[in-house]
């Protein structure tokens, strides 16, 4: 039933995934959330679905971001293409997912928090990485993340995945906005509310705290 | 002029981990020549930010493939796609 249509394969996928979409302001004034589902709604929906695992949360968040995309109508100015507008405003209601989540297992007490049992990347951000006076106490180490072998790539994705798991939502949306899915800044602030600068002040607290991550990890493995 | 200079001495003055904060900032907007220039002259001095900015840039081209992994994968199941639309429209639910 779902692979009614599997005809298309991984480069088409692609293909779609980023279309140039100039006449998307125009566009956007008419606002039809049906043309949105017809025409995002398969990216939206993988992207959801990858993010949380769950077709009933994937669901919701899909219809959440079109129901904020139709209130926030006049927010989308054309800056970035309408489809990576929505999926700016996917990453926000996921991590409002994650958010609740987050919150429900507090309340819950003693369930164990399986997602982030330490927070090695989210704490500590700067940890010991400078001295008081703020210069370098250690090096960060020269390491390549630009995988020499298929194998060795596909491991520090995995590693990379974990890492920005592990990042209080705060910072995981803005690091997916803008590293991943490469939403303007501008459409970030507007979606999330921030000024410029707390984007910055976000933005430099979570990669650095990737970057520790990764590095971290990499000593890990190779110590063992 | 003046200010060029100035915030070239001023970057240049500044400890690493305010070097940090420029070397990110660099990847969301443009800054001012002063300090750019200010972070290249430190840059050619200082290995700990060269390697910080290497690896920044890195792992940014690493995300980059995890999203286009996340758009992978399967479509919109018609009957979600359906309850979507439904759900979606203006006379149904709140106003």
């Amino acid at each position: 039933m779902i692979g009614a249509d599997e005809k298309c394969g991984p480069s088409e996928d692609l293909a779609d995934a980023a279309p140039p979409d100039a006449r998307d302001h125009a566009a956007a004034s008419a606002a039809s959330p049906d043309r949105w589902v017809e025409e995002h709604g398969d990216a939206l929906w993988r992207f959801c679905l990858s993010r949380t695992r769950s077709a009933q949360a994937a669901e919701e968040i899909v219809q959440e971001t079109l129901l904020a995309a139709l209130e926030g109508l006049e927010r989308f100015e054309g800056a970035s293409s309408e489809r990576t507008w929505l999926l700016g405003i996917a990453t926000h209601k996921v991590a409002d997912y994650f958010r609740r989540a987050r919150k429900d297992d507090l309340t819950g007490m003693g369930t164990g928090t399986p997602e982030t049992p330490e927070s090695p990347a989210g704490r500590d951000t700067f940890g010991d990485m400078f001295t008081r006076k703020g210069f370098w106490a250690r090096l960060p180490d020269r390491l390549q993340f630009s995988g020499e072998s298929e194998a060795e790539r596909a491991s520090q994705l995995a590693a990379l995945r974990k890492c920005l798991e592990s990042l209080p939502p705060g910072q995981n949306e803005v690091v997916w906005m803008r590293d991943l899915l490469d939403v303007p800044g501008e459409s970030v602030c507007k979606v999330l509310g921030l000024t410029p600068t707390n984007l910055w002040t976000r933005l430099h607290r979570a990669r650095s705290a990737l970057r520790l991550c990764m590095e971290r990890g990499r000593r890990k493995k190779e110590g063992a | 002029m003046i200010r060029f200079l100035a915030d070239i001495v001023r970057v240049m003055n500044m400890p690493c981990r305010e070097h940090t904060v420029l070397l990110s900032r660099q990847l969301d907007e443009p800054l001012r020549p002063g300090q750019e220039w200010g972070l290249r002259f430190h840059l050619v001095l200082c290995t700990g930010c060269r390697l910080f900015k290497r690896q920044l840039l890195q792992i940014r081209a690493l995300a980059r493939s995890l999203a286009e992994e996340a758009l992978k994968g399967e479509t919109l199941p018609d009957p979600v796609r359906r309850r979507i639309v439904a759900r979606l429209k203006p006379d149904s639910g709140k106003t």
